[in-house]
Parts: structure tokens; sequence; C-alpha cells
């Protein structure tokens, strides 16, 4: 997109082009921050995205970029720089009301940022708030204190859990890029029902260091972006080794943006057949799935049906070890103070608490063995594709109403956390891009994956895949 | 004295002997998924883990020093 003539627009440009025009000179880093806050004003107050809008703090940032141009400083060599970004709110920020989205955070203001503030701070990105999300970073929050967000591409269905405000802001481009999180899904299905782009990475790539843990484990920093491009720029940011987070690997951070060249011309592409031929998927989600293969194929990219078995109960392995390590972690606030907690969240950590240690074993177990299987499919194949979701946004109370029987839980809980679930359950990286649209116009993501560190090749491959496609251009009825 | 067998009579007794306040509204949905976890987990059995080692964190062999 080249550079607007109307300042409003400037909403609509990437990260990766808001931070070209500022440094080139055709608008300021403060323009684009009131740009951001104009429409903020005008959009938020029923889409509900933002918990708080750090306006002060935002545009003192941005006058503070602006004069650095000036000067010609280094820090205008920042690859987000003067792009203003929001946070999901469950990442700490120095002064500013780190909520989790619950009401037992209501007055919690840290001292100091997370690594991933930190990072982007020092990459030039500005922030323009804190983000809604689901309660403690579960899902299926009845009564969100902060309110409900909606999706922009139809109202009265959800955005996606948890990073529920990442996805809506992203799709009424009320931010240009956006960092949530994803334990199991929580960044990759907003964006899959919001049409954007969230990677979750592998499990050591980003420091967890300052974000509220749900499974500490299994979380992990999510980008979430409108184009792949600033996905790539955003990861490069944020990931790295921190001494703040031992566990964050030492391994060199590639230049995620330069393996962008859209050749897929001999990549092993594989079709996941658990997650592909699901019987009760939605038939638009299975055609536009099949379709995507089929664009794959026609850039070069040979496809390979591949069969990882396991991937078919990943949503009950899934919570058996994250509820549990979850209800564990907020024990003594279940024991104090139930009724803090929403409905949904409360009864969903009382259901894990009362899990045997026998049966927590096992999906401890049965994790490794997937795990097996995923690098088993890996050896013969570059990357594996799925849909993200095995529907599109469901309204807002197919998510929120209690559950009538185990049988709903299975079809409303666990099926689609089979989807995204598997991946974080191996340690290893995937990613959701737009992938079309249901025929009554909601988005459709496309999931892709790969071994552990190959953020590089699944970033290329969704590349391919959408310079090929035009589904990250349309714009929600805003 | 009567045992409860219904499953929020189950549940009401699992979460007395772990110290876990339920309220009786919340009981059938906590009931619900629990029956339900357990169900599609009872699929584990069918499984062979003989032999597999439960980890928090998958070792790095390629990770720099």
């Amino acid at each position: 997109m080249t550079t607007p003539t109307n300042p409003d627009d400037i909403v609509f440009l990437s990260a990766q082009a808001t931070a070209t025009a500022i440094r080139s000179g055709d608008f300021t880093a403060t323009d684009a921050v009131n740009a951001y806050l104009r429409r903020i004003d005008l959009l938020d107050g029923e889409i509900k995205s933002y918990i708080t809008v750090c306006r002060e703090e935002a545009l003192g940032a941005a006058s503070d970029a602006d004069d650095s141009l000036r000067r010609g400083d280094d820090s205008s060599n920042g690859a987000l720089f003067g792009v203003p970004i929001g946070i999901k709110d469950q990442f700490n920020t120095a002064g500013i009301l780190t909520s989790n989205g619950s009401r037992a955070y209501a007055d919690n203001v840290p001292a100091m940022d997370c690594t991933v503030v930190t990072r982007l701070k020092a990459a030039g990105a500005i922030l323009l708030g804190k983000l809604n999300l689901s309660e403690l970073a579960m899902g299926g929050t009845a009564d969100p204190p902060y309110g409900t967000p909606q999706n922009p591409w139809r109202r009265d269905h959800t955005p996606g859990e948890s990073s529920s405000g990442s996805g809506a802001a992203l799709a009424a481009n009320l931010l240009a890029a956006s960092v949530g999180e994803d334990t199991g899904g929580s960044g990759r299905g907003p964006a899959s029902y919001c049409n954007a782009v969230g990677l979750r990475p592998t499990f050591t790539r980003i420091s967890r260091f300052g974000i509220t843990p749900m499974c500490w484990f299994m979380d992990a920093a999510s980008p979430m972006t409108k184009t792949v491009e600033d996905c790539a720029l955003v990861l490069e940011a944020i990931a790295g080794y921190d001494p703040l987070d031992p566990t964050t690997s030492r391994r060199p951070v590639p230049n995620y943006l330069a393996m962008l060249d859209g050749d897929v011309r001999g990549m092993r592409v594989g079709r996941l057949r658990e997650l592909c031929d699901a019987p009760d998927m939605h038939a638009d989600v299975r055609q536009a799935t099949e379709r995507a293969l089929e664009t794959l194929a026609g850039l070069g990219a040979e496809i390979v049906d591949v069969s990882v078995p396991l991937t078919e109960i990943a949503g009950a392995i899934f919570v058996a070890i994250a509820d549990t390590e979850g209800a564990g972690a907020r024990d003594e606030l279940m024991r104090r103070a139930p009724e803090q907690l929403d409905r949904a969240s409360r009864t969903r950590l009382q259901s894990a608490a009362l899990v045997p240690a026998k049966v927590q074993n096992r999906a401890m177990k049965a994790r490794v063995l997937l795990r097996r299987q995923f690098e088993t499919a890996f050896r013969n194949v570059d990357v594996l594709v799925s849909p993200t979701a095995p529907y599109p946004a469901p309204r807002h109370d197919a998510l929120t109403a209690p559950f009538e029987s185990a049988e709903d839980v299975r079809e409303r809980f666990f099926f689609r956390r089979s989807y995204t679930g598997c991946y974080p359950l191996a340690a290893m990286p995937a990613v959701s891009v737009p992938g079309g649209f249901t025929a009554d116009g909601l988005p459709i993501g496309l999931q892709i994956g790969a071994a552990p560190f190959a953020e590089g090749t699944i970033l290329r491959a969704a590349y391919a895949y959408q310079q090929a496609t035009d589904w990250h251009t349309r714009r929600a009825p805003v | 004295m009567t045992t409860d067998n219904s499953p929020e009579g189950q549940v009401r007794l699992l979460a007395g002997l772990v110290g876990i306040p339920i309220e009786d509204a919340d009981l059938p949905e906590v009931a619900n998924r629990f029956g339900s976890l357990m169900q599609e987990l009872d699929r584990l059995r069918e499984l062979d883990l003989e032999g597999l080692e439960p980890v928090t964190i998958f070792p790095d062999p390629d990770a720099a020093d």
C-alpha cells in the first residue's frame, strides 16, 4: 500500500509499511499514534478490544521518536520504529494495570515491564495500550469484567480466545501489530477468527519473564499481526535468550524477514489427515483447506498425506496437563475467593483440580508420544497443514453457555482445542494465516506447523501462500 | 447416611476430600467438565505408554552453549 493521503488511512498500513513511512518522513510517529487513537475512540466503545489505552504515554513516546528521527539517532533504525502496538493484558507493564482479564487482578500494577515489552520498545514500537482477554488467559469467560470483545467481522460472534482483544483490534485496525499469548491456541485461534496472522513459537524461543502464567511449561508469547512479514519482524524483535527466563533457548535468532522469498518449490507439505478429515468440521473450512493445499501445490510444493494419530484427542490431553497445572497455580484463589473468578474459569479450574494424579501422569506420557509422532512426521515433510479451527467464529453464547452434558463438553470444548493444542503439547511452532472465508463471510484460518525452531520455514510457507491469495487484504465491515 | 452416586454427588465428594469449595449452582457444570475429561482420557488406556518418561520441557540437543 502506498502512503495514504488521508491521515486516518494510516491505520490500514502494515507495521512494516508504517515503520518505513515514518523513517522516510511520509508521516510522523505522532501522526500514526493519533490516527489509531482517533479510530479507537470511534470504534472501541463497541468492540471492547482495549482494557487500557495508554494515550499520554503513547503520544509522549511518539514525540520522542519523532525527535530522535530529526536528530538522526540510531534508535530510528529499529525494525518497529514508531509502530503503534497493543499488548495482551497478561504481560506486565511498568506502572500500567495488568488485569489478566480478571476481577482478582483489578489492582495489579507491576513495577517493571516484561521482557517482551522491553524488547518491543527497544525495537522502536510504541505501546498504545493493553488488550482485553479471556479471564486468566483461559477462555469461555461468561461475564468479562472489561466487556465482551466483539468480532469486527460479525458482532455477537467471538473474536476467539484467549487473546480476544488482540484479534479484534487487528481486524478493526485499532493497532498496527500485537503480541498475544498462546498456551494452547490463544494466539492462533483469534487470528483464525479475525483474518489475522498469529504465531505460536517453539516453547523456549521467547522469554516468558513477566507474563502471567497459565501453564508454565507451555505458555508462549504470540506475535499477532496483519501480515506474515509483520509476524517475522515482531518475532525477530522479541525472540532470543533472556537471563530472566532461564528456559529460553540460546540459539541465535535468525533474520526471519530475509527468509520470506515466496519460493516453496520442492517444499514437502504434509496434509495433517486427522485434522483435515474430522467428520464434524464445517464444510467451508474443509473446502478452504483443500484449496489452500492446491494453491501450495500450484506454487511447486509437494503435498503428501500425513497421519499424527494423537492429534485427534490432543484437546483432552492438553486440558489434563495445562488445566491441572493452572488449577495448582490458582489453588489459593480457588479456596479463598472463588467468587472473584468468572463462572466458566471457576468451574474449569475446579474440575481440573479433581483430576487424579495417575490420569495426569498418563496424559504427560501421551504428550511425549504425540511429540514422537510429530517427530516422525517431520522426518518426511517440512511443514504440516490443517485448518486452525474446525469451524469459523462461533456466537458468544456457544462458548459461554454452561455445559449441559459430558458430550456437550466434548463438542464445544475439546474438539476445537485439539486443532491448536497439539503443537504446544509437542513444543513445536505453528502459525495461523488468513485462509479464506465461509460462504457467509466469516474468516477461516490456515494452520502451518513445523519442527522445533523451524519458524523460518513456517513463515516462508505462510508468506508464499499469502502472496498467492488476497485474503489478508480484506477489511472487516466496521 | 446414603451415598450420592450421581455425577454431582461424586464431584461433591471428591471436592470435599481435596478441600475445594464448590457451590451447589456450579456442581452440574463441574461434573460435566470432569466427566467429559475422564471419558476422553480413558482412550489413553489403549495406548502403549510403557517406557515413556513424562517431561515438562523437551531438551534441545542443538542449542548453542
